[in-house]
């Protein structure tokens, strides 16, 4: 009997990948599901607490604190993210010249290595000689240099600040491609009809990319809750735990203080976020859009 | 010839020869790495450490040493210079762990209550009095036995910049002795002008983590942060942790954190702008390398309770899962003896952990900075050797989060901060 190949091919391609999620993702994601409900120090055979590490958990002043600092954090990146991204694509899809070379410029920073970005980032941030207090200060805007970095009220800025700065770039690019494939005659409909500037972009082009910007958006979402490099590179959650996040806190619980049980607990909760946060994107991208072809 | 490769370059065929040589690999990887491969004559120990790049040579020089000595033993170094004790429990965690391990005593503690480590006394038997008693101690699980041997024993002292001192104290020069009181630092400071401001120059440097830094500010005044293996403060530390914070918030006789930034206090101790600087016997080399001014070493200054700083030690401990034990203690035997401790001690690195290396010149390396290394000596009597309760890795986190919150708020007080790090217990009973 003779063998199918192209019958068979497919599966060549498909195993691997399953194999590589059933054995990486699936099985670890289930084994942590049960360890949630351990408790473990990686030293000693792990005991069984029952609910324990999420009660622990959820009667700490501490897990409230991390959760309102995420939202906080969340929220500001995603907000600035879009902004910034909106604002550049829309000046580059408009200039004719030199477009190529900004795109470049725009996405860099998307490339820069985490630890490159943060010792730049480190070095701006700088109280005594960096860039940003020494500009504030030639320019009259600040008497005395703030420790950006080592002062609660500012950290978690400085922080989110290198998060839009990495990923504003990519984001672009999306929104930049959605903008190439909108069908130009809306755009000269709606000059025609008078619309112009701002009230145009407002009412005509970012209806249009709304699906893009929502996608985007809960990528950006999912991205900045997984937030960990940045802040483990500048700040190490501090000071006095002003930017530690769900995703640091996680770490911290599992290799600083090696509780792995509550850790696990923890990433299931933020895996719960997630996939809350992944399901509404999904319930938004269903929403069927407004056509101006219908109207 | 041809044929054959044009059947291995068709699609499906490459396909399937690809497929099959992965699960080649991939088969005999696992018969390698579960079965120990190919069978011979040596036996293969692991050994784990952390350290710089030169003591990773240092430690390579002597295994090397042990393999020429132990034709049949090989030994494999598993460096892991960062994250070392998180590293070395995901090891331990997947049923990796080495025959013999380098630890702190921290962990020397923590593994040895968790049951991973063999009884190390045997090895020391006969030259237990070769060692210093606290390094040994520090060595030892509360049940008394001896979980690894010491290499090294650290404390603290407290460098000094002399020309800064000369230049800018000279008359503060008779109080920087090594019988000195904390209670000296705020007179240094007064009789140096211009130490704090406008040149940004601080009498002493700061910590607020890990603990081993501001401890021995406790215990020099009669404080205590444990009683019973609980975390429980007496009042002496409260007022001892008081004075410190003190240092920087009120006297600022040590820079705030917006001052010191990203640098580190070595950093600024090399810029000149520290004239006290606590550390250990690991600044030693670096120190030598880069120091630009003249510098020397002092005892810690004596609080209420004289001078005491904490003692740590590095040792060699040997895992009780081990399948090659006998072998593992040889190795341990070997690395612990005076001629390994003296390769390191060297490099101006460590304090040896065997006394009489400790005060022979090999150590003291007279005619080099610190010109006093006999201090490091003299501290140890009084000094405290370290003993951590079991969950000192969760409880020192707490710990450090409530004093990073109490050192950097001026008005936060111990009790509110030991609150906020849900430490509420470790405030002393109101009597």
């Amino acid at each position: 009997m003779r063998l199918n190949f192209n019958r068979w091919m497919p599966a060549f391609f498909i195993v691997p990948v399953v194999l590589g999620l059933f054995f990486l993702n699936y099985i670890p994601s289930f084994y942590a599901f049960y360890l949630s409900f351990q408790q473990w120090n990686l030293l000693e055979a792990p005991q069984w607490v029952g609910l324990e590490n999420y009660h622990q958990l959820l009667a700490s002043p501490a897990f409230f604190q991390t959760l309102r600092q995420t939202a906080w954090y969340v929220g500001g990146v995603v907000i600035f993210e879009l902004l910034f991204s909106l604002v550049i694509a829309t000046a580059l899809h408009r200039i004719t010249r030199g477009k190529r070379i900004f795109q470049v410029l725009a996405f860099l920073p998307y490339v820069t290595p985490a630890m490159a970005a943060s010792l730049i980032f480190m070095w701006i941030f700088q109280p005594e000689q960096g860039l940003l207090n020494s500009s504030l200060q030639a320019v009259g805007l600040l008497k005395s240099p703030i420790a950006w970095l080592f002062t609660p009220n500012t950290a978690l800025v400085a922080v989110m600040s290198l998060e839009v700065w990495k990923a504003t770039g990519y984001n672009m690019l999306l929104i930049l491609g959605a903008l190439q494939a909108l069908p130009q005659h809306i755009d000269e409909a709606a000059t025609l009809d008078g619309a112009s500037g701002l009230r145009k972009w407002w009412w005509v082009t970012l209806p249009q990319l709304m699906p893009t910007v929502v996608l985007v958006g809960m990528m950006t979402t999912i991205h900045a809750l997984q937030a960990f490099d940045a802040i483990y590179l500048l700040t190490q959650g501090g000071p006095n735990r002003a930017t530690t996040v769900l995703a640091y806190a996680l770490y911290e619980t599992a290799f600083q203080r090696f509780e792995i049980g509550q850790a696990t607990a923890l990433g299931l909760l933020i895996f719960t976020i997630i996939g809350v946060l992944t399901l509404m994107q999904w319930k938004l991208s269903q929403r069927k859009q407004p056509s101006f072809d219908e109207v | 010839m041809k044929v054959l490769i044009k059947t291995v370059f068709t699609l499906k065929h490459g396909l399937i020869t690809l497929f099959s040589l992965s699960l080649l690999w991939m088969a005999y990887q696992s018969w390698h790495a579960f079965l120990g491969g190919v069978p011979n004559s040596e036996t293969t120990l692991t050994l784990s450490s952390w350290g710089t790049l030169d003591e990773l040579q240092t430690l390579k020089t002597q295994v090397h040493a042990f393999e020429e000595a132990h034709p049949t033993l090989h030994v494999k170094i598993r460096y892991m210079p960062d994250l070392y004790t998180q590293s070395l429990q995901m090891l331990i965690a997947s049923n990796q762990t080495p025959d013999v391990m380098m630890l702190n005593s921290l962990d020397v503690q923590r593994f040895c209550q968790a049951g991973l480590l063999e009884d190390a006394s045997s090895l020391i038997q006969q030259e237990r009095n070769a060692f210093f008693p606290t390094a040994l101690k520090s060595m030892t699980a509360p049940n008394g036995t001896l979980c690894a041997v010491p290499r090294d024993v650290s404390n603290l002292v407290v460098y000094v910049n002399q020309d800064l001192l000369k230049r800018l104290a000279p008359q503060a020069q008779a109080l920087v002795k090594p019988s000195w009181h904390l209670a000296d630092l705020p007179k240094i400071a007064e009789s140096v002008a211009d130490l704090h401001r406008p040149t940004k120059t601080w009498t002493i440097s700061f910590y607020q983590a890990p603990a081993l830094f501001w401890l021995p500010f406790v215990w020099s005044e009669g404080g205590e942060l444990f009683n019973n293996q609980t975390l429980k403060l007496n009042d002496p530390a409260i007022q001892a942790l008081a004075d410190y914070k003190a240092l920087r918030q009120h006297t600022h006789l040590a820079p705030d954190r917006q001052e010191i930034g990203n640098a580190t206090m070595s950093d600024l101790f090399l810029q000149g702008r520290l004239l006290f600087f606590l550390s250990g016997r690991w600044s030693v080399p670096f120190l030598r390398e880069k120091a630009t001014f003249q510098w020397d070493v002092l005892p810690f200054p004596q609080g209420k309770s004289g001078s005491r700083v904490g003692i740590d030690s590095t040792g060699y401990a040997m895992s009780r899962r081990s399948p090659h034990l006998k072998d593992a203690q040889a190795l341990t035997r070997f690395l612990s003896r005076t001629d390994s401790q003296k390769a390191w001690v060297h490099s101006g690195l460590i304090v040896p952990a065997r006394q009489a290396l400790a005060t022979s010149d090999a150590f003291l390396q007279r005619g080099q900075s610190p010109q006093h290394a006999d201090y490091f000596i003299t501290a140890m009597p009084t000094g405290v050797p370290s003993a951590y309760p079991k969950n000192w890795t969760s409880l020192g986190q707490s710990l450090n989060s409530a004093m990073d919150a109490y050192f950097n708020t001026p008005d936060l007080s111990m009790q509110q901060a030991l609150k906020d790090a849900q430490l509420k217990g470790a405030m002393p009973d109101a009597s």
